[in-house]
């Protein structure tokens, strides 16, 4: 009997454990969940929007006035989509019927738009206004855009988002000069900064065909009520930053630079010297614009034998032709080659991924409107680092020697005088 | 007898005044020798300096009258080949609040030695090299060869020059620091700009070297 109470109360203690274990395991199951959640919640991060496919240099563009005409047509801002149409296979990634389209946008307001073949414009093809590339890197589709306050219903067709990247675009082409024809007026501005009709929630939802559930609220424009997912900063906030950028030349809107720290050393058996500890900033105007991906190092010709680039633990960097951000190096000269001068000038050439705006020109036509859109490109930028050294033989005071010199001077000079006066004075008193 | 010890010492003390004032002499001239040797090293530099101010292209550089025909290679006949007469000052240096005033040769020149001359390290740059740095070392303390004994006077904003070639180039003090002494110093210079890099010892410290960094104004 007793040996049955044990057993029961064994088994019961074991369910018991069994319990805790449970629970705990669930607790901390939640307590990862949780920090998880709060981790990435405190993350921002612009969505970007999967392009598969880098538009080619060519390619047929359809004009679409649905997003003009659901647009208040009769409230002076009504904007005609191009959309470039480009062959793809299978029915994933928006392809149908072997055709995918891609949003692309207009540098021509006052043109008339066509429906035809569009190539890369063959006298000047490449647009390189930072702001301007800036604000498309920034707008749709480059980036997805989102309402600030959580809405219902699905916002698939994007066509607020084209409305309000396309409308920025030629307020700033207007604003900037870069259009000098623009036929965008002040009205025109107006309306797409602060239009009444823009307010009104009723008037997105019939832009949006999917009936999306948009507050009237009078207290923020279209510009402002949209942001870039994931972040807080809204399409009006990007059209600010694209304006200060538009003088910012583009050969400086990104690059990099060699940066040291510490001082120069020498090995503790002095057979080697050690330059300051180097790194390779990042000097960007703007992540969306250019991310440094890698870097190279080349040491020039004509620099002291065995000169070679170490690490932080002062190990031999073999390959200098792929570097990731963040490497600390050092250069390391041995100091018996130091002959004579040397400036040990390393060439660095960071690897960015950027964007390139690329401008369109309809093919065989009249004067149609140009387009825009991005493409991505892997782009270097070189930066110089010199590292001078020269020989410097011992300068030491030479004082020790003059010294010596002064001494034995003066014995000899006291020597002559005593054996001088000595023999003078002998002479006078025997007289 | 009495008559010859007396010639014989007379002899003997003539001697010994002889021999004494031989040492005077030797005294004298080794007591003031680091200044006799300044003085003529002074009034010859003054003279090569002279010298260099005015005939720089016909005797610094001269013409060499070519062979005819040596090879194919060889320049033709009435070409000018120059060579740079290393006997010759190639610069004078200048400061003007040490009173310092010396010239210096080619870092090729036999000249061109720490222990006689401002010296010029092989490699660095001319002063109408773009950019390039014109490095010069001499001795610190006081004995003879000691050019740049007073550097230590010398603060950021202090002036230097050095003609070169007909030219006057200023410079103006930018950065001082000290390096240990191992042989080998390095630049630390805007690389940007002209400069001048001067090099001596530290004052009383026999562990370490002092950089002066001039750039061309």
């Amino acid at each position: 009997m007793e040996k049955i109470y044990m057993e029961n109360n064994n088994h019961n203690r074991k369910k018991k454990i069994d319990g805790v274990s449970i629970l705990a395991f669930f607790v901390a199951i939640l307590a990862v969940v949780s920090l998880v959640a709060v981790g990435f919640n405190q993350i921002t991060f612009a969505t970007k929007t999967v392009q598969e496919n880098q538009l080619p240099d060519n390619f047929d563009v359809k004009t679409e006035t649905e997003v003009a005409n659901k647009l208040l047509s009769n409230k002076s801002f009504p904007i005609m989509m191009h959309f470039a149409e480009i062959s793809c296979e299978g029915d994933a990634n928006g392809c149908q019927a072997g055709k995918k389209t891609f949003p692309i946008y207009c540098l021509e307001r006052q043109k008339d738009t066509v429906d035809t073949k569009y190539e890369l414009n063959a006298d000047d093809s490449s647009i390189t206004d930072v702001g301007l590339i800036y604000l498309m890197a920034n707008l749709y589709p480059e980036v997805e855009m989102e309402p600030i306050e959580a809405i219902e219903g699905d916002n698939a067709d994007h066509k607020v988002e084209m409305w309000i990247s396309q409308a920025l675009i030629w307020v700033y082409l207007k604003e900037t000069g870069l259009d000098p024809t623009s036929a965008l007026s002040e009205t025109d501005k107006q309306n797409v900064f602060q239009s009444a009709f823009i307010k009104y929630g009723q008037n997105i939802n019939e832009m949006n065909s999917d009936k999306v559930g948009y507050t009237n609220d009078e207290s923020k424009y279209l510009v402002d009520y949209y942001k870039i997912k994931g972040t807080n900063m809204t399409a009006h906030q990007v059209y600010d930053k694209a304006m200060e950028l538009h003088n910012v030349p583009y050969e400086s809107a990104y690059g990099v630079s060699v940066v040291e720290d510490g001082d120069v050393t020498i090995s503790q058996d002095e057979k080697y010297y050690f330059s300051k500890k180097l790194s390779v900033l990042e000097n960007t105007s703007d992540k969306s614009i250019a991310e440094l991906k890698s870097f190279s190092i080349t040491l020039p010709e004509g620099i002291p034998d065995d000169t070679e680039i170490v690490d932080e633990q002062f190990h031999t960097i073999e390959d200098l032709s792929n570097l990731a951000p963040g490497t600390k190096f050092y250069i390391k000269v041995p100091v018996d080659s130091i002959e004579e001068a040397v400036d040990i000038k390393l060439d660095v050439v960071g690897n960015f991924d950027t964007l390139s705006a690329r401008r369109f020109s309809a093919v065989n036509e009249g004067d149609f409107q140009q387009l825009t859109t991005l493409k991505n490109v892997t782009n270097g930028r070189p930066a110089e680092y010199d590292f001078e050294l020269t020989p410097a033989p011992d300068t030491a005071s030479k004082s020790s020697m003059a010294q010596t010199m002064y001494f034995i001077g003066l014995i000899v000079l006291l020597c002559g005088v005593g054996i001088v006066y000595a023999n003078a004075k002998n002479a006078k008193v025997k007289e | 007898m009495p008559k010859m010890q007396k010639s014989k010492n007379n002899i003997k003390k003539s001697h010994l005044l002889l021999l004494g004032s031989l040492l005077i002499f030797v005294g004298i001239v080794t007591f003031s020798w680091r200044y006799l040797v300044k003085l003529k090293n002074e009034v010859f530099s003054e003279m090569k300096i002279a010298m260099m101010d005015v005939d720089v292209n016909e005797e610094i550089i001269r013409e060499v009258p070519i062979v005819e025909n040596l090879t194919p290679e060889e320049p033709q006949q009435g070409e000018k080949q120059y060579y740079i007469d290393y006997d010759k000052y190639l610069g004078v240096l200048e400061i003007p609040k040490i009173g310092l005033k010396r010239g210096f040769y080619n870092s090729d020149s036999k000249y061109n030695n720490l222990d006689w001359n401002v010296c010029m390290v092989k490699g660095s740059a001319l002063p109408d090299v773009v950019n390039g740095n014109l490095i010069l070392m001499s001795h610190s303390g006081n004995g003879y060869g000691a050019y740049f004994a007073y550097l230590y006077r010398l603060n950021i904003g202090d002036e230097a020059s050095v003609t070169y070639n007909k030219q006057r180039y200023n410079y103006k003090i930018v950065n001082i620091y000290t390096v240990p002494k191992k042989g080998v110093v390095s630049i630390v210079r805007n690389y940007s700009k002209t400069t001048l890099t001067l090099i001596t010892c530290t004052k009383n410290d026999d562990t370490s070297q002092t950089v002066y960094i001039a750039e061309l104004v």
